[in-house]
């Protein structure tokens, strides 16, 4: 083992040799690792490279699974462009209507999630009432359901109140809250110091000002988490929108991704489709990096002692 | 200012748990009570009732002649200095400390002064008028330069500051502290509590305090109130809590190192008042304790604090000293006398030495007489 030459000040760390870093094993750990990143990136990549292609180059590299043409000669930036001015019957018209409903009802959907199941995480961590525990029970209970399983009574409730070809269906639901993230708010309030609340009580706040000026500033990763966990899952959900959206006027970006499908199910214009496909990938990543901090960073520190 | 009256207020948990037993205790505008007793005793509990974060379960509870029982917290005009300091972390020292008066503006709504002149005029009056309160109290406590800060870049020291200037812009009627100093290390303890007298000193409040440790709750108290397994045992200032402890407890809870405790027995005989107990026999009590062991003799507990321990004296018990330990100023002596365990407390005296017999005396008209068990009443 070398040694880490001491200068007075240095902060110097002593590890036990072998405990992380002997070569073999270190070699091994990056191997694995490097081997799991290109898995992972490798759709991703492909998507990237057929974007770029010509059509005929696309339709070699994919259909007749050349790999060679994968590698784009002559990369097609136009490809972008066209991909989106085609989406939907008008040109451009279809992109910008989807893009705006996406914008939408992600919004709105992140939002209700967001306060929703902050606020019943709230109560079911710090305010005392009767059957508080069973009920929390039977919300995590509604965990189990699988979505398909309340697929069809949902419509005909839906259809039953007329919201059918309206995006109240994908929003109102949000306004309910979400048991996964009713429950990671739960746990993340149990843990802030009851001391605080009381504080905020003493000050002359009522409960439900306790949850917006207190807790919920508090709660930053989780809401974080949820904000970014739900917009991924909604900005990318089909089967929702392709449910409750008949007209080409309501489409969502996903939704408006398929008239790249002919009527068989095949897809004619693959580059094309990928292209549109990366676009509607980048407000995903953007977030995802941009939150990526919050994640890992927690507010909790300072409140108290510590 | 304000008074307190408690009037046989009392709390029982749901499933029979009794935590404060009929308190009656009387706090008069201005007046520096301290709660303390162990830990378990009910004083944070007794506290958090008169805060409003508690409910009462019997009695009554009178700010200022008004009936609180059942005011919530926010109506009960009070401010509340917790242990862990309770400071808002996403929020600066500036906004923690107006966060109460922020919440109780007039004109609060930003929207109103948008569309109205006068409301925009009263409105910034009166964020004015906070500004100044939260600057005049940070200046009180000294941490002007620390109203941008987030806590989590504070010291313990400056949180313990931050949250007594968090209660102080409220100028409330009663100030309540829950244990504040007792995260603090020794040194700072005693500084902030210099600090917390000489501030409540200045703004003449009504203030009621928690803490288990005795020697704040002497330093800082009008009065004490000393709390045991919900019951009060004595309620008075500070030195007749020390010089006329109510009962056994309170004798020995008060006082670094504890008051000597031997229990045995009073008799009276024609020529003197004595108390033995096994092989240690003190002679010529104070006469005026006949009446406590007329005829019989009786059981009882003879108290003796570490200083009324006086070592070589020519005439005394004969007894080893164990142990000494050594202060600077003063030290103390671990004495064994037959089965007892006994300690002097002296001026440092270099000729003292472990392991040697000694002869102590009692200065028998700083004794204290109690009935036997643990909260044995005072008799003399």
């Amino acid at each position: 083992m070398s040694r880490l030459p001491i200068t007075p000040g240095t902060p110097t760390r002593i590890t036990r040799a072998g405990a992380v870093g002997g070569g073999f094993a270190r070699v091994a750990a990056y191997t694995v690792l490097l081997l799991g990143t290109v898995i992972i990136i490798f759709p991703l990549l492909w998507m990237i490279a057929v974007s770029l292609l010509t059509p005929d180059r696309a339709q070699a590299a994919t259909v007749s699974g050349d790999l060679t043409k994968l590698i784009p000669d002559d990369p097609q930036w136009g490809n972008f462009a066209q991909a989106l001015s085609q989406m939907g019957s008008v040109r451009w018209k279809g992109f910008f209507d989807a893009l705006a409903n996406s914008v939408v009802v992600t919004t709105l959907v992140v939002a209700f999630t967001v306060l929703s199941s902050s606020l019943v995480g709230f109560a079911m961590a710090r305010i005392r009432f009767r059957g508080r525990e069973p009920l929390f029970l039977l919300m995590l209970a509604t965990m189990m359901l699988p979505a398909q399983v309340t697929m069809i009574p949902m419509f005909l409730l839906f259809r039953g109140l007329g919201w059918v070809d309206t995006i109240l269906p994908l929003v109102v639901p949000a306004l309910c809250g979400s048991a996964f993230f009713v429950f990671m708010y739960r746990q993340f309030i149990a843990q802030i110091p009851e001391a605080l609340v009381e504080a905020a009580k003493v000050d002359g706040l009522s409960w439900l000002a306790i949850w917006w000026h207190v807790v919920l500033p508090m709660c930053r990763p989780v809401t974080a988490i949820c904000a970014v966990f739900t917009f991924i899952y909604v900005w990318n959900d089909f089967m929702g929108p392709l449910i409750y959206l008949h007209s080409d006027e309501q489409a969502t970006l996903a939704v408006a991704l398929n008239s790249f499908r002919n009527q068989y199910g095949g897809v004619n214009k693959v580059h094309l489709l990928m292209a549109a496909s990366l676009v509607t990938m980048i407000p995903c990543i953007v977030l995802f990096v941009a939150a990526q901090r919050q994640f890992i960073e927690g507010l909790g520190k300072g409140a108290v002692k510590g | 200012m304000a008074t307190i009256q408690l009037q046989g207020v009392g709390k029982i948990y749901p499933g029979g748990i009794r935590a404060v037993a009929s308190i009656d205790l009387h706090i008069q505008h201005g007046e520096f009570v301290v709660l303390v007793g162990p830990s378990g005793c009910g004083k944070s509990t007794l506290l958090r009732m008169v805060a409003g974060l508690e409910t009462i379960t019997e009695g009554s509870l009178r700010i200022d002649d008004a009936m609180v029982n059942d005011l919530p917290p926010q109506d009960r005009d009070i401010a509340m200095v917790f242990q862990n300091y309770a400071l808002y972390p996403h929020l600066d020292v500036r906004t923690n400390m107006a966060f109460g008066l922020l919440r109780r503006r007039k004109f609060p709504s930003r929207m109103k002064a948008l569309l109205s002149r006068a409301y925009a005029q009263a409105r910034a009056a009166e964020q004015a008028s906070i500004n100044q309160r939260v600057l005049g109290a940070a200046r009180t406590l000294g941490i002007e330069q620390l109203l941008a800060r987030k806590p989590a870049a504070l010291s313990g020291g400056q949180r313990q500051r931050v949250a007594v200037g968090r209660a102080m812009v409220r100028e409330p009627k009663v100030f309540l502290f829950d244990e504040p100093l007792s995260n603090l290390d020794a040194k700072l303890r005693v500084e902030m509590r210099a600090e917390l007298r000489m501030l409540h000193r200045r703004l003449g409040a009504t203030m009621l305090y928690v803490t288990h440790d005795q020697e704040e709750a002497m330093s800082l108290g009008d009065r004490v109130v000393v709390l045991k397994d919900g019951l009060a045992q004595q309620i008075a200032s500070p030195r007749e809590v020390y010089e006329k402890p109510a009962n056994r407890f309170v004798a020995s809870f008060v006082g670094t190192p504890s008051m000597n405790m031997i229990e045995g027995r009073l008799i009276a005989e024609p020529g003197g008042m004595s108390f033995t107990s096994g092989a240690l026999r003190v002679e010529g009590l104070v006469e005026s304790w006949r009446n406590i062991a007329r005829d019989t003799p009786r059981d009882c507990v003879l108290g003796v604090r570490p200083e009324h321990l006086r070592i070589g004296q020519s005439l005394g018990l004969q007894a080893t000293i164990e142990a000494i330990e050594h202060y600077g100023d003063r030290m103390d002596v671990l004495l064994r006398a037959g089965n007892h365990k006994l300690v002097a407390r002296t001026a440092p005296d270099a000729s003292l030495r472990e392991g040697a017999t000694v002869s102590v005396a009692i200065d028998l008209h700083m004794c204290h007489l109690f009935e036997s068990g643990e909260v044995g009443r005072r008799l003399l």
